[in-house]
C-alpha cells in the first residue's frame, strides 16, 4: 500500500525551533572547522522568514544553547570569564544585526524562486564581512588589546578567517535557504490523506 | 529565462564562487618552512619552577614546534597539543611536562625566537642555525616574557 504524504504548514514557533535545533547541532558538529558554521545564515533566515521577536530569539537561542556546551565541555576554564562575556556581547549582537538585516532586506522577496536564493546568497557575503569586522573589534577590545596588539594587526590577522567565513556563508546560504524557504512555503511532508484531486488523478 | 535554466546558472555561479574563495583562502596562508640543511639550535623550556634545556648538535627539525617535539621524544617529558587542520595547518601547545594552560590564571605556553615574541603558529616559525627558541609558561605579554 503506497504511503500517502501531505504537506502541513508549520507555525512560526515550530519553524523557529527547527532552526534552533539545526543551528545548535551544526555549530557543535562543525566545531573542528573554525568559522565554518550555519548560525549566520540561520540568523538571516530567521529575520527573513519569521521576523518580529523571532529575529532575536533564534540567533540568541542557538548561541546560548551551544555556548553552554562549548564553555562547560571542551573550553572549560580556558578563558577568563570577563573576556568571554565581553566577546560574547559582540558575537550575540553581531548575529542579531545579521538577523535584523536579513528581515529588512529579504522580507518582501519571499517567493519560491531561484532569484530569492541567489539574492540571499549574495547578501550573505557583505553581512558576513560586516559581522566579522564587528566581532574582530570585540576580540581586539577584550582579548588582543590587553596583549599589546593594535586594531590594524587584529584586522590583518582576521583576513584568512573572514575568507573562510565567507566560504561558509556561500556554502550554507543556498542549502539552508532552499530547505527553510521550502518548509516555510509548502510545509513539511507528513503521512496522511492525499488531496482529493491527487486521488482522482491516480484512478 | 525558464526557472530551471536560472537554477542551473545559479548552481554554476555558486560552485565557481566557492572555488574562488577556497583559492583565496589557500593564497593568503603562509607556507610552512621546507626541510633544510641540518642546523644547530638551542631550546629552553621554562615552566613554573623548572627549566628544561636542549641543545642538539645537528637537527633537521627547523620549526619552533618540531624542535620542541624532538626534545619531547629525546627526554620523554609529557607534551600535549591541539592540531588545527586545513587551512591553518598548525598546532596549539596545551601542556608541557605536566604544566597545562590555565585560563583562570591567564597562564599559557608561548614561544619566542632570539628574544622576539611569536608572531605566527609554532609549525610555521622557522628556526635557523644558531637560533635560541624559548618556550615559556606565562601570561601573554609580548617581548617582556622573552627576556
Amino acid at each position: 500500500m503506497p504511503l500517502n504524504l501531505t504537506y502541513r504548514k508549520l507555525p512560526k514557533p515550530a519553524l523557529a525551533l527547527l532552526m534552533i535545533v539545526a543551528g545548535v547541532a551544526g555549530r557543535i558538529l562543525l566545531a573542528s572547522a573554525p568559522n565554518v558554521e550555519p548560525v549566520l545564515i540561520l540568523s538571516m533566515l530567521a529575520g527573513m522568514l519569521l521576523g518580529g521577536i523571532y529575529a532575536l530569539v533564534v540567533p540568541v537561542s542557538i548561541m546560548a544553547l551551544s555556548d553552554v556546551y562549548f564553555y562547560f565541555v571542551p573550553y572549560e576554564g580556558m578563558y577568563p570569564a570577563f573576556s568571554i562575556l565581553g566577546l560574547a556581547a559582540f558575537v550575540y549582537s553581531g548575529y542579531a544585526f545579521v538577523s535584523l538585516m536579513g528581515g529588512f532586506l529579504m522580507r518582501r522577496r519571499l517567493v519560491w524562486r531561484t532569484r530569492t536564493i541567489a539574492i540571499l546568497t549574495t547578501i550573505s557575503v557583505p553581512l558576513t564581512i560586516a559581522y566579522d569586522a564587528w566581532t574582530a573589534f570585540g576580540n581586539w577590545l577584550f582579548i588582543s588589546a590587553p596583549l599589546g596588539q593594535t586594531l590594524p594587526q587584529v584586522y590583518a590577522m582576521q583576513v584568512p578567517f573572514t575568507l573562510i567565513h565567507v566560504f561558509s556563508s556561500l556554502l550554507f546560504a543556498p542549502i539552508l535557504g532552499t530547505t527553510f524557504l521550502a518548509i516555510h512555503t509548502f510545509g513539511v511532508p507528513v503521512p496522511g490523506e492525499a488531496p482529493a484531486e491527487a486521488r482522482q488523478d491516480s484512478q | 529565462m525558464r526557472e530551471r535554466t536560472k537554477a542551473l546558472a545559479f548552481l554554476g555561479v555558486w560552485v565557481l564562487s566557492l572555488g574562488l574563495v577556497l583559492a583565496a583562502v589557500a593564497a593568503v596562508q603562509p607556507a610552512r618552512p621546507s626541510p633544510g640543511a641540518p642546523l644547530g639550535a638551542d631550546l629552553v623550556i621554562r615552566g613554573e619552577g623548572w627549566t628544561i634545556e636542549y641543545s642538539p648538535a645537528r637537527t633537521s627539525n627547523n620549526t619552533a614546534f618540531s624542535l620542541l617535539r624532538e626534545a619531547n621524544v629525546t627526554f620523554g617529558f609529557e607534551l600535549d597539543w591541539v592540531e588545527y587542520g586545513w587551512p591553518y595547518e598548525d598546532v596549539f601547545v596545551t601542556s608541557i611536562n605536566g604544566t597545562r594552560n590555565d585560563g583562570s590564571r591567564n597562564l599559557w605556553w608561548q614561544y619566542c625566537v632570539n628574544g622576539a615574541y611569536a608572531s605566527q603558529g609554532a609549525l610555521h616559525q622557522e628556526v635557523r642555525d644558531g637560533d635560541i627558541v624559548l618556550w615559556v609558561f606565562a601570561p601573554p605579554g609580548g617581548a617582556e616574557l622573552c627576556r
